[in-house]
């Protein structure tokens, strides 16, 4: 059968044009996935917690605030590579970088930050300073502290935070809570909840003393402030970065590191078809050879394979993945072969019955009758017959090593040099989200699993009756 | 008063293309004391249909399903499917069916098939279940051993020798035989006649024997139908019927089988059997009908009494009605 | 004999499994070095011990390493480190079939024990107990469904179902299961997250009993729900073919009533491929639960693998595990043959 005419034949059925429709869209996102992202995109990328670290950790995604009648708080990331103000000072001056942002959600900002590059300085360290004004006249001195003096033997310039920035997360500091403490003792004469201010001072930091006790959230105008105070001209600074950590972010929301489950789920789907294709593609190929050579060699060859078929085909297929994977380590190459190990036997006893039906059919005799040799038999007069049964074994391979790499995944053996949709359901799963209610964070993968694996499923039930009925139901493992 | 009285019967079902008129309206009659009628006709031509009529079990997509069937004076058609199922179901009328290869359940012993429904209907005391099995076994020629068997471990030739043995186990008084051994070979299909035949003469079994081959009809039958596409073609005694055949259709037939160092081939009826969804406009058979005229192919000819006793389906056989 | 012929063969081949398996797991770990270092752990096990015995009767720390040494020595033929590990395969076999696997590292059986039989054995009954109750249910409700939807093929619901399993083919179980957990337990709050007690348990047997029960509720409705659309599928397949079967229409045109017809002409006969999709479905039940267990911290075997991978790698305990798991499969499968068999008169081998 020619592949116009199967997928034209596969169109014509609900499940086919499904399954075409799908695969089609998979495919077109795998491309863009490809071409855009890094090669080593699981090491350099999602595997390195640095380049997360100014999103907000375990937060939904962004369009959330539509469903809810709570208003989020979008997060805010603002960087700088000169001040926006320098003041003269009698003993040197004071480069100021400032970030303006209004607060207009119901929800406090999950946290606050800053972080500063490439300080070099001549005689005296520079004092960094990092200030908050809330809409209300409060202004609280978040950080303060001197940029670490010359070690001995270090000559001017002194360089500071070159390869490494200043990161400092704000607020938790105990003077900041002294600070609020005081402040909102003066302001509001209420008695405050001491025990918020202390567990969550963010929440105080951008909130006005409740009814009930809680710091519902003070709407306006902030700014945070972040000030270099330098007595030498020759001082420098570098890049400086004002993070106010949002309570939604991006299409699909963070993980607990902070990444954007966006990239890393669009990352999974190349992967996916991946490892259901190849898989499904090679095991495809093994069985089909073994079966045409145990149906054709006969005798102690086929005996051998058939009684491998046997015992492979019966071995709880689990138990000894999650064996193998973990003595040979968690390498993605390694979880396909060990996939394609157990799955060539249904095929193989399938393809050989079918070979012998065949080898004593009359199209067969009479080819050889003509002189045909074996080589020739096989490919122009057996492999036709069986082509459409192996085609459909093809596809219904591809959701079962779909989902069992999941799985194994699942258990914590996936490849971590590749992150795949069973990797973030795991590490959401160990780190609590299920049970925080984190669903953004554990739907979508397993979502994509099962849409990537009914794709499959489409297309084998489209092609069911273009194949034959009788190939239903046989699977091998699922989970 | 005849044992059955067929009259009219008509099964259609429906389908995407509309009605298939599998049965229709066809009426005959089984005289009873050990006549047997025989039913010929190709495949398609309704026969295992015109068995599921008479038997009320017909397949789910039913269009029409009417007419009359009297069974010794009683109509049977119309009785409650229940009193139908206990009184007449083995009771009056027994099928022998067509695959009944596969027509045993291969996973129950088959002296418990044989004598199924007895025990269901208390009929029989658990001690004398295997005397009466051994004598029913013993009349279709099985051995005694055959009770403790299944399916599997029995030739054609035993199931089917089993089935007609289930088939009498409530004594009938009709015993319907649909293509009894149309999947047998030659020497098995003469042992099963013989068993019918004796059925036939030494009870007085009175038999409807659906066939689609003459020389087994003419063996055994008293009286002949042929049906051609739902129809009843031609009616008559085995005689009238195989020896002076009035209807085209019933020739062609007859010069179809071959005959002992015949110098011509075998004839053999052109074209095929109409599509029952769709037959021909007019008579039925006109497509292939060598001696077809003008009216064939406009009117459907009715039933023409040509002798005593004797119909055919053929307007050379009557007079066409007046244009109008 | 054609019957114990058959299950001799079928026993066989699942010895053949079972040997299979072994010799694998064997090989893997000699040829990866993993026996070498298990090995070695116990060795120095016994002469740390030895040590402290031997300190009290020879008092020069240079003989004593001597003799200690010379034990090492001992120790190593004996255990065969002298020699290469494919020479000690057979030994490692027996080894494993007895389950005399050594120490873990961190995992403890929960009265403190860290011997790995100890550790694996004590979690069986909590395996089963879920596998049993969830192959059953879905065996029952799967026979239900399935035959009520061959009586009325082509149906709404029928089609719906149809649908349904072919999706559910494609569904991970243990996801299934967050979603249910994500649902129940945290949206709803009805139904405890996982574990198989209340913290601190219930006192009393019925009340321990119920309590059981109502943890296990979670996990046994998630393999249900993921086993059961092809399952329902296949038997809906199955009942629907042997109705239309001649000898249903013979036992119809018998007179026998409406329930024997379904009862004994197509149940009873539908029961052995019931059977055989049981047998089928068995293996992905398995792995079913134990990244159902693993999902529902569900203390039973399954949970146990999860444990074993994350921590401290437990390298024994998978290899046991490995071993028990491929053990119940093939009892299991033995059981369903020999069912099988009771319900097919037909069976013969070749």
């Amino acid at each position: 059968m020619k592949t116009a005419t199967l997928i034209r034949e596969l169109w014509k059925s609900a499940p086919g044009k499904l399954g075409l429709t799908l695969l089609g869209l998979l495919s077109l996102v795998s491309v863009y996935v490809i071409l855009t992202y890094p090669s080593d995109y699981g090491t350099s990328r999602w595997g390195n917690p640095a380049l997360w670290a100014d999103n907000p950790k375990s937060v939904p995604p962004a369009w959330t605030g539509f469903l809810s009648s709570v208003k989020p708080t979008r997060h805010r990331i603002e960087e700088w590579e000169k001040p926006s103000e320098v003041v003269s000072l009698d003993f040197g001056h004071e480069r100021i970088y400032r970030m303006v942002f209004a607060l207009k959600g119901d929800e406090h900002p999950t946290f606050i930050s800053f972080s500063l590059w490439n300080v070099e300085y001549h005689l005296r360290p520079p004092v960094i300073t990092a200030v908050l004004s809330r809409p209300d006249g409060g202004r609280i001195t978040l950080f303060r502290q001197a940029v670490s003096g010359p070690r001995t033997g270090e000559e001017a310039p002194y360089s500071r935070y070159r390869d490494e920035p200043l990161r400092e997360v704000l607020g938790s500091d105990q003077r900041v809570k002294d600070q609020l403490t005081r402040f909102f003792s003066e302001k509001y004469i209420k008695d405050i909840d001491l025990d918020v201010v202390h567990s969550a001072p963010v929440m105080a930091l951008f909130g006005v003393p409740g009814f009930d006790g809680g710091f519902p959230v003070l709407k306006g105008e902030y700014t945070l402030e972040v000030r270099i105070l330098v007595n030498d001209e020759r001082d420098k600074a570098g890049k400086v970065r004002m993070v106010q950590g949002g309570s939604v972010y991006g299409v699909m929301g963070t993980d607990a590191l902070g990444r954007d489950l966006a990239e890393g789920l669009l990352f999974g789907l190349p992967v996916a078809l991946l490892i259901g294709i190849a898989t499904s593609t090679i095991s495809t190929l093994l069985g089909m050879i073994l079966g045409m050579v145990s149906g054709y060699a006969g005798g102690k060859t086929d005996l051998v394979i058939q009684r491998a078929a046997d015992i492979v085909a019966n071995i709880p297929v689990l138990p000894l993945l999650i064996f193998l994977v973990f003595i040979g380590g968690s390498k993605l190459w390694l979880i396909l072969m060990v996939l394609v190990a157990f799955s060539w036997p249904g095929l193989t006893i399938m393809v050989r019955s079918m070979v012998l039906q065949l080898r004593t059919g009359q199209e067969v005799e009479a080819a050889k009758t003509l002189g045909a040799s074996g080589a020739r038999v096989i490919f122009s007069h057996i492999f036709p017959h069986t082509a459409s049964y192996i085609l459909a074994q093809l596809v219904f391979f591809a959701p079962s090593a779909i989902l069992a790499e999941a799985g194994l995944s699942f258990l914590g053996l996936g490849d971590p040099s590749i992150p795949t949709w069973g990797q973030v359901l795991e590490y959401g799963f160990r780190t609590g989200a299920v049970f925080l209610g984190y669903w953004w964070w554990v739907v979508p993968p397993g979502l994509l699993i099962v849409i990537t694996a009914v794709t499959f499923m489409f297309l084998a039930l489209g092609l069911e009756p273009v194949v034959d009925p009788r190939l239903r139901g046989r699977r091998w493992w699922r989970y | 008063m005849a044992l059955l009285e067929v009259r009219e019967l008509v099964l259609h079902y429906a389908s995407e293309r509309g009605p298939v008129k599998a049965v229709d309206s066809v009426s005959f009659e089984v005289r009873g004391e050990g006549e047997a009628l025989g039913i010929i006709g190709e495949t398609g031509s309704g026969k295992s249909s015109l068995v599921r009529a008479l038997m009320r079990i017909p397949p789910g997509n039913i269009d029409t399903y009417s007419g009359e069937v009297i069974l010794k004076g009683k109509e049977i058609i119309h009785i409650p499917e229940e009193e139908f199922r206990r009184e007449i179901r083995w009771k009056q009328i027994a099928v022998v069916f067509q695959g009944a290869m596969n027509g045993f359940n291969p996973v129950i012993r088959m002296g418990d098939q044989i004598l199924e429904r007895m025990v269901e209907e208390r009929a029989i005391i658990p001690e004398k279940r295997r005397e009466v099995a051994v004598e029913l076994l013993k009349k279709v020629g099985l051995s005694e051993d055959t009770f403790f068997r299944y399916p599997h471990e029995l030739s054609g030739g035993m199931k089917q020798r089993a089935a007609i043995a289930m088939a009498l186990s409530l004594n009938p008084s009709l015993l319907i035989l649909d293509e009894p051994t149309s999947a047998l070979d030659v020497s098995i299909q003469a042992q099963i006649m013989n068993v019918l035949k004796q059925l036939k003469w030494d009870m007085g079994l009175s038999m409807l024997f659906i066939t689609h081959d003459i020389a087994l009809a003419s063996d055994l039958c008293d009286r002949i139908v042929v049906m051609y596409s739902g129809q009843l073609r031609e009616y008559g005694s085995a005689e009238q019927v195989l020896l002076d055949p009035q209807d085209p259709y019933t020739r062609e037939l007859l010069s179809s089988i071959p005959r002992l160092h015949g110098k011509a081939s075998p004839h053999f009826v052109t074209g095929a059997p109409p599509d029952p969804a769709e037959p021909p406009q007019g008579c039925r058979f006109h497509p292939r009908c060598p001696e077809k005229y003008e009216i064939c192919t406009r009117k459907d000819p009715p039933l023409f009494a040509t002798d005593d006793g004797h119909y055919a389906r053929c307007w050379l056989k009557g007079k066409p009605p007046e244009k109008g | 004999m054609s019957l114990l012929r058959t299950l001799l063969v079928r026993g066989l081949t699942m010895l053949g499994v079972l040997l299979a398996v072994q010799i694998l797991v064997v090989v893997c770990l000699g040829a990866t070095g993993y026996s070498d270092r298990m090995l070695q752990a116990v060795i120095s096990e016994q002469l740390r011990g030895m040590r402290s015995s031997l300190a009290q009767t020879i008092r020069d720390p240079a003989r004593l390493e001597e003799a200690l040494e010379a034990h090492r020595e001992e120790l190593e033929s004996s255990y065969g480190l002298d020699r290469p590990w494919f020479a000690r395969m057979p030994g490692m076999v027996a080894r494993v079939f007895k389950l005399d696997l050594g120490e873990a590292h961190t995992l403890r059986s929960s009265d403190g024990s860290n011997r790995v039989a100890d550790i694996v054995l004590e979690r069986i009954p909590a395996t089963m107990l879920l596998l049993t109750s969830a192959m059953v249910i879905t065996a029952g409700i799967g026979i239900l469904i399935g035959v009520k939807l061959a009586t009325h093929p082509g149906s709404p619901l029928d089609r719906v179902v149809s649908g349904f399993s072919a999706v559910s083919f494609a569904l991970p179980t243990w996801w299934v299961g967050i979603l249910l957990i994500l649902i129940f337990s945290f949206r709803l709050g009805i139904l405890p997250t996982g574990g198989m007690y209340s913290v601190p348990p219930p006192d009393g047997g019925f009340a321990r009993f119920m309590d059981l029960l109502y943890h296990a509720l979670l996990p046994i409705f998630t393999l249900v729900l993921a086993s059961l659309g092809p399952y329902v599928y296949v038997i809906r397949t199955m009942t629907l073919n042997i109705a239309q079967a001649e000898h249903v229409t013979i036992a119809r045109a018998k007179g026998l009533s409406e329930r024997t017809v379904s009862g004994r002409h197509i149940l009873r006969v539908a029961a052995p491929p019931i059977v055989t999709s049981l047998i089928l479905g068995l293996a992905g039940t398995l792995g079913g639960s134990i990244l159902v267990e693993t999902v529902f911290n569900w203390r039973g075997m399954g949970r146990l693998y999860y444990e074993a991978i994350a921590g401290t790698p437990d390298e024994m305990v998978i290899v046991a595990l490995t071993f028990i798991y491929t053990l119940i499969y093939i009892l299991a499968r033995m059981v369903l043959e020999v069912l099988y068999v009771i319900l097919d008169p037909r069976v013969r081998y070749g």
